[in-house]
């Protein structure tokens, strides 16, 4: 039961991760933690002790293939992010909020 | 017509995005009849589909092994919504062919589109969570590479606040898909319609009766399913993305996005997920509704403060997915056949308020009100289309948005919750107050109020308002045809509510029907997985031979949205704007 909690754990440390960091890189980073703690309590679940359950493996593959599909996208978008404002400070690439006041 | 045909609905736009972004390099007139006749292929299908009766009767389609392949279910409401999104399709579309002229990447622009086309169809139609996931992620993942279209600094911005957000929501939803997959042992819709409303042992499983809707955990996947389907709907306390995403993409996106995405992946995912399958409990509506209410009031409040044309209908879109939701969330026939209306109808005028918006802008250069001014003799056309937009979206008769709201304020009535009325009235006359300025800032009065003033918020130089030309003819043509649907809709409301509205209004409150499609299924040769104690002993006889056809075709699609996003990562690095 130990393992479940870890992989919660793990979840809750991406999300925090996302939540506090100013750095985009490392929110990024937080988000893929969390996506991989899901991932992770998807094999979990369909882990009988000696084998895994075939269905669960297809679904986890095709989690983590898309998960990276979206890590690629954001991370082009946050490399011309850097470029056009010449920070990583996610703090101050706010360009946008002039408009919502 | 034949099961096959459903696929068709979702492999045709993925086919014809692929062969667009190969060929476009060197047939570039191939671009803009490919993506017509795709859209025509999907609105003679489902055409197809009303004229058989398969759409109001309830058709299924399965590939793979029955439960544990992949599933495509067509019924009253899937229908309602796949029509829409071909008719806004196809107005986006025409509309393109002269405005994305702006952009030199048009072949990228038109794969992307469709793949956004696929996703929407896809959310659609499947009948299992884990199918449901992964086209939420192909909407989404096409989604935050058009709202990065144009490469600048404020796109750029936005597409990373949304994408940033949206795989947030996306996550919640697959732990919740994992949370349902744990506690119920099954990721079919049906099935897990079937499990969760009924206390008879269920005949595909043979397994003990289940505690109905007290499976531990199932309470947790709701409440997730909720907070991620409402990122993705951009209810109010979620909304943030929005009005940044929605203004920053290309007009016909931004169109498609307000009009059909949030629809698609929000407002139907939220309907199906929660009366198909989860059943509405008095918790449940009272979520909906005030997540709803909340939703309208700050939509609307925000909305009049804004300045930027594109910007203020991105508030609105989220005050109009409040009264969408507040319709649903009550629960009743009435306000039911309310919410769904007016989704239908918020697609058509939102779409053409922002086809709108991109005309100002591709004639003037800016979407800033104050630098506006004056445009309806240079702009006829435009004009009268964006008059007929504004009176439907504020409510007035006989235009479309009226009878949907007009039935949403009635079926709060009838409910009893009569300071939701209230407030649904008054949110309406505020609509009606931020689209009288807009028609008095962009379409009446002087030219440029504040042309002279200095330091003004929105991009772009001021324009020179006496040069202004109408837009070229296809744009035209699809704001006419939008406007068109608006006045029809709200003439012709009887015919629309009886033809179209209700056997979406029946398949979703009659909820043994959703679950009888898990009949029309096949049961698949191994002993299906049904509760978490019997899912560990079914599990040592399943062999991976037997899901291989899913296996390969799940596996598949996700090497495609790979493939493709290593294409559209590639070309981000560049700048795109002419």
């Amino acid at each position: 039961m130990l393992i479940f909690y870890l992989c919660g754990g793990l979840f809750c440390s991406g999300i925090l991760c996302m939540l506090i960091q100013k750095n985009l890189v490392k929110v990024i980073i937080g988000l893929v933690l969390a996506e991989y703690a899901v991932s992770l309590l998807m094999v979990l679940v369909g882990f009988n002790g000696s084998r895994v359950n075939p269905l669960i493996t297809e679904l986890a593959m095709v989690t983590l293939t898309i998960g990276l599909a979206s890590l690629i996208l954001l991370t082009a978008i946050s490399v011309r992010v850097n470029h056009t404002n010449q920070t990583l400070d996610i703090s101050k690439i706010n360009q946008l909020k002039e408009y919502s006041d | 017509m034949q099961p096959i045909l459903i696929a068709a609905l979702v492999l045709i736009p993925v086919f014809s995005a692929f062969a667009v972004l190969l060929l476009a390099r060197w047939a570039r007139w191939f671009l803009d009849a490919a993506a017509i006749i795709t859209i025509l292929l999907l609105l003679g299908l489902i055409s197809g589909f009303y004229i058989a009766g398969a759409a109001t009767a309830g058709q299924v389609y399965c590939l793979g092994n029955g439960i544990l392949g992949i599933n495509l279910i067509l019924d009253g409401l899937s229908s309602l919504l796949l029509l829409t999104v071909a008719i806004i399709a196809l107005a986006i579309v025409v509309y393109s062919f002269a405005y994305i002229n702006k952009f030199t990447a048009k072949g990228k622009y038109y794969a992307l589109l469709l793949l956004m086309l696929a996703g929407m169809n896809g959310i659609i139609l499947s009948g299992d969570l884990f199918n449901l996931y992964i086209f939420i992620e192909l909407l989404a993942l096409a989604s935050y590479a058009l709202v990065a279209f144009g490469c600048e600094k404020e796109e750029l911005e936005a597409a990373l606040k949304y994408m940033l957000l949206g795989s947030l929501a996306s996550l919640l939803i697959l732990l919740g898909v994992v949370l349902v997959y744990t506690f119920a042992g099954t990721l079919n819709l049906p099935q897990l319609s079937q499990l969760l409303h009924s206390t008879l042992p269920t005949p595909a499983s043979g397994a003990a009766a289940l505690p109905n809707y007290i499976l531990p955990g199932i309470p947790l996947a709701l409440a997730l399913f909720l907070a991620g389907f409402g990122i993705k709907a951009a209810l109010v306390p979620f909304h943030t993305w929005l009005p940044d995403a929605h203004p920053s993409a290309p007009a016909p996106i931004s169109a498609a996005l307000s009009g059909l995405a949030i629809k698609a992946a929000g407002a139907y995912a939220i309907t199906r997920i929660v009366f198909s399958v989860f059943g509405l409990t008095p918790q449940v509506s009272q979520i909906l509704i005030t997540l709803g209410v909340i939703s309208m009031v700050v939509g609307v409040l925000l909305a009049l403060a804004q300045w930027d044309f594109k910007r203020l209908l991105a508030w609105h879109s989220i005050s109009q997915m409040g009264y969408i939701l507040l319709g649903i969330g009550l629960g009743t026939p009435l306000g039911i056949l309310g919410g769904i209306f007016h989704l239908i109808n918020h697609s058509v005028f939102k779409s053409l308020l922002f086809l709108n918006a991109g005309a100002v802008e591709y004639a003037t250069g800016t979407r800033d009100l104050k630098k506006l001014g004056g445009l309806s003799k240079k702009m006829p056309v435009t004009a009268a289309t964006s008059l007929v937009a504004s009176l439907s979206i504020s409510g007035i008769p006989p235009f479309n948005g009226f009878w949907s709201k007009l039935l949403i304020i009635f079926a709060a009535v009838f409910a009893g919750q009569y300071l939701y009325a209230a407030l649904a009235a008054v949110v309406s006359i505020l609509t009606l107050a931020s689209f009288a300025k807009i028609q008095k800032y962009v379409f009446f009065g002087s030219a440029g109020v504040e042309s002279a003033a200095v330091g003004s918020t929105s991009a772009g130089s001021t324009p020179d308002l006496q040069q202004i030309k109408e837009v070229p003819a296809p744009m035209q043509v699809a704001m006419v045809f939008l406007a068109v649907l608006c006045v029809l809709c709200g003439i012709f409301y009887p015919l629309i509510i009886s033809q179209l509205l209700n056997p979406a209004v029946i398949s979703v409150l009659d909820i043994n029907r959703y679950a009888q499609y898990s009949e029309l299924i096949p049961t698949p040769t191994l002993a299906a997985p049904a509760a978490f104690a019997g899912t560990i002993t079914a599990l040592k006889n399943l062999a991976l031979p037997q899901l291989s056809l899913a296996a390969i075709f799940n596996i598949a699609v996700a090497w495609l949205i790979l493939g493709g996003v290593f294409v559209f990562a590639a070309f981000k690095l560049r700048n795109n704007k002419k």
